[in-house]
């Protein structure tokens, strides 16, 4: 803008416009600012963003004055530059470009503030499948620890001076079921409110570690899996299917024990009494428990066939026909856990739909070394 | 005319470049004045793109956080059912143990795990030479209803193959399309350097290699190491 008021430059004054300039000289225009020396406005200075418009007549501002000269160039109809510039430049903005603005602003804002949302959920459902996969490894930890530390002893084991009377010749309770159903596929004798059909349900003795001052015991404990009716904080009720986990510590495990003996009718129900209104909650929105026994009683393959383990953890495989009692075998376990929001999505009683299983369940395998003697 | 003193002489351009003193500043700013160069509107936006790019890599970070989780849960589980199958000593050919369970252990390879059917689906592992390392690869990868333990037909990862020994395959270089992960459980001597017994420990290294379809450098590798007895 200074080199537009420069009078009458040479070469050497135009600095790094000179090259440029020099083949537009001719189409120089003359202004006139001051008495005989008038100003030379080149077109070629004045650039590519601005286009080149004919200056308007100029009346020559010394007549005026000098306090009329800026007077004059104040007012924008007497501005000699005017012509070169629009009126934007010395206006503002103007409606129309603020409308415009505002427009793209807009757009723009709506875009991001959806992509932020679209963000905003997919970390929540990724922080959803987190917890979910948290808990299912925090639950399958658990089980193999119990799994793996079952307490299992042969009913010929009764020449043992340390084991008291009433445990002679007697096998310890255990109670599983591959389907959740009774023997020969009849009734469960449990009846656990909303336990889930066809899940296995494993009721055993397991050994714990020492805890405290505490030498390590035994406790009852059991795998299940029961629908809960739940209450969120906005007052909307849903139920979800989840892990328990039934646990008698050793304080009450050894009466029980005791009591189950003693008694006439020794029925699983007796010593196991599970209850989802007191049994923990080992893992939210899990379902499908399949627990297999390696090798079970009938040891041939057979669709449909009952995976059947006899006389508590004295399993036995087969061997040339006949049976032959191993001291030690596998335990084997799955679990499908639901992320929350599809949890509360699909009913509950869809869950174990082999698509919905799938589709948007996370499912999870484990085997156990069962201890031998 | 002294408050607009002739441009005589150089001072004229100087004095329209003080802001101050420069009399059409009311009428036109500078483009300076007036707007942004070029220049800055090329570092602005190289600025604002800077931080754009940071703040949106944070959320791939963020989604990864769950198949993280996941890869690190499955292949706790993979290795925990690999170290079952090892230190078992009972599962093996049609139902029985192995005929010496101080020279062999087996591995499942098969996806297929009805333990009624055990006869091909295991692969023998000798562990009788306690110099010679030996290693098992096993490609893992999704199954459905493969026996009747998948009640409802979970989507359960489960081997896809194995190797004993040998050149190194291609897929566990290169990755398998399809793979979740691939193993490479390693059976190394431990203490004694004869032959194993019953009070012989046996070093297992347990290497899961998620995702398995991309290239051994690239894969996140979960390394578990036990020892097991005979």
């Amino acid at each position: 803008m200074i080199a537009l008021l420069n009078p009458n430059p040479s070469p050497g004054q135009a600095g790094s416009s000179h090259s440029a300039r020099v083949g537009f000289t001719k189409d120089a225009t003359d202004i006139c600012l001051t008495k005989n020396k008038p100003f030379r406005l080149y077109p070629d200075w004045v650039g590519a963003l601005r286009p080149w418009r004919e200056p308007s007549p100029i009346t020559h501002p010394a007549t005026a004055g000098s306090a009329t000269f800026m007077k004059g160039f104040s007012k924008l109809e007497n501005n000699p530059f005017r012509a070169l510039r629009p009126w934007r430049e010395i206006s503002g903005f103007t409606l129309i470009e603020l409308m415009a603005a505002t427009t793209v602003l807009s757009v723009i804002l709506l875009m991001m503030v959806g992509m932020q949302d679209q963000m905003s959920k997919a970390w929540s459902n990724s922080n959803r499948r987190t917890d979910a996969t948290r808990e299912a490894r925090a639950a399958c930890r658990l089980m193999a620890n119990d799994l793996s530390c079952l307490i299992y002893r042969g009913q010929d084991d009764d020449n043992q001076d340390s084991i008291a009377p009433i445990l002679l010749n007697q096998g310890l309770p255990f109670y599983f079921s591959s389907n959740g159903l009774g023997s020969n596929n009849s009734a469960s004798p449990f009846s656990i409110a909303g336990v889930q059909p066809g899940a296995s349900l494993l009721f055993a003795i397991s050994r714990v570690k020492p805890q405290g001052t505490s030498p390590a015991d035994f406790a009852i404990i059991g795998y299940y899996i029961a629908s809960k009716l739940t209450t969120n904080v906005s007052g909307f009720e849903t139920t979800n299917y989840n892990l328990y986990r039934h646990y008698v510590p050793a304080s009450n495990a050894v009466s029980n024990l005791s009591t189950w003996f003693a008694a006439t009718n020794q029925t699983p129900t007796i010593l196991f009494q599970p209850d989802p209104t007191q049994d923990d909650i080992l893992a939210r929105n899990t379902c499908n428990l399949r627990i297999t026994f390696y090798n079970r009683e009938d040891g041939t393959y057979s669709p449909g066939r009952p995976n059947r383990v006899r006389n508590g953890l004295n399993y036995q495989c087969p061997s040339g026909g006949g049976t032959t009692f191993h001291s030690g075998n596998k335990i084997q376990a799955e679990i499908s856990v639901y992320p929350e929001e599809l949890a509360q999505k699909i009913p509950y009683t869809n869950w174990i739909n082999s698509t919905n299983i799938q589709k948007y369940a996370r499912s999870y395998e484990f085997r156990v070394d069962v201890p031998r003697n | 005319m002294k408050s607009f003193a002739h441009p005589t002489s150089a001072t004229f351009a100087r004095d329209f470049s003080d802001q101050k003193n420069n009399s059409f500043r009311s009428l036109r700013p500078l483009r300076e004045q007036s707007a942004f160069s070029l220049t800055e509107v090329v570092i602005a936006m190289g600025v604002a793109a800077v931080a754009f790019t940071s703040i949106i890599a944070l959320f791939p970070l963020g989604l990864n956080m769950s198949k993280e989780s996941y890869e690190a849960t499955q292949a706790a589980l993979i290795a925990q059912t690999i170290l079952a199958d090892v230190t078992d000593q009972q599962t093996g050919n049609t139902n029985l143990r192995t005929a010496d369970v101080f020279n062999f252990r087996q591995i499942q390879i098969t996806n297929n795990s009805d333990p009624a059917r055990t006869s091909n689906n295991y692969i023998l592992v000798p562990i009788d030479n306690p110099a010679q390392i030996q290693t098992v690869y096993i490609p893992y990868k999704p199954f459905t209803g493969t026996s009747d333990t998948d009640t409802n037909n979970p989507s359960i990862m489960r081997p896809a193959g194995g190797q004993l020994n040998g050149t190194i395959p291609g897929w566990y270089t290169n990755g398998s399309n399809g793979c979740f992960a691939l193993v490479k459980a390693t059976f190394s001597p431990t203490l004694r350097y004869n032959r194993p017994d019953s009070y012989t420990a046996v070093r297992l290294d347990i290497s899961i290699e998620t995702p398995g379809s991309a290239n051994i450098s690239n894969r996140t590798c979960f390394l578990y190491t036990t020892a097991f007895r005979p």
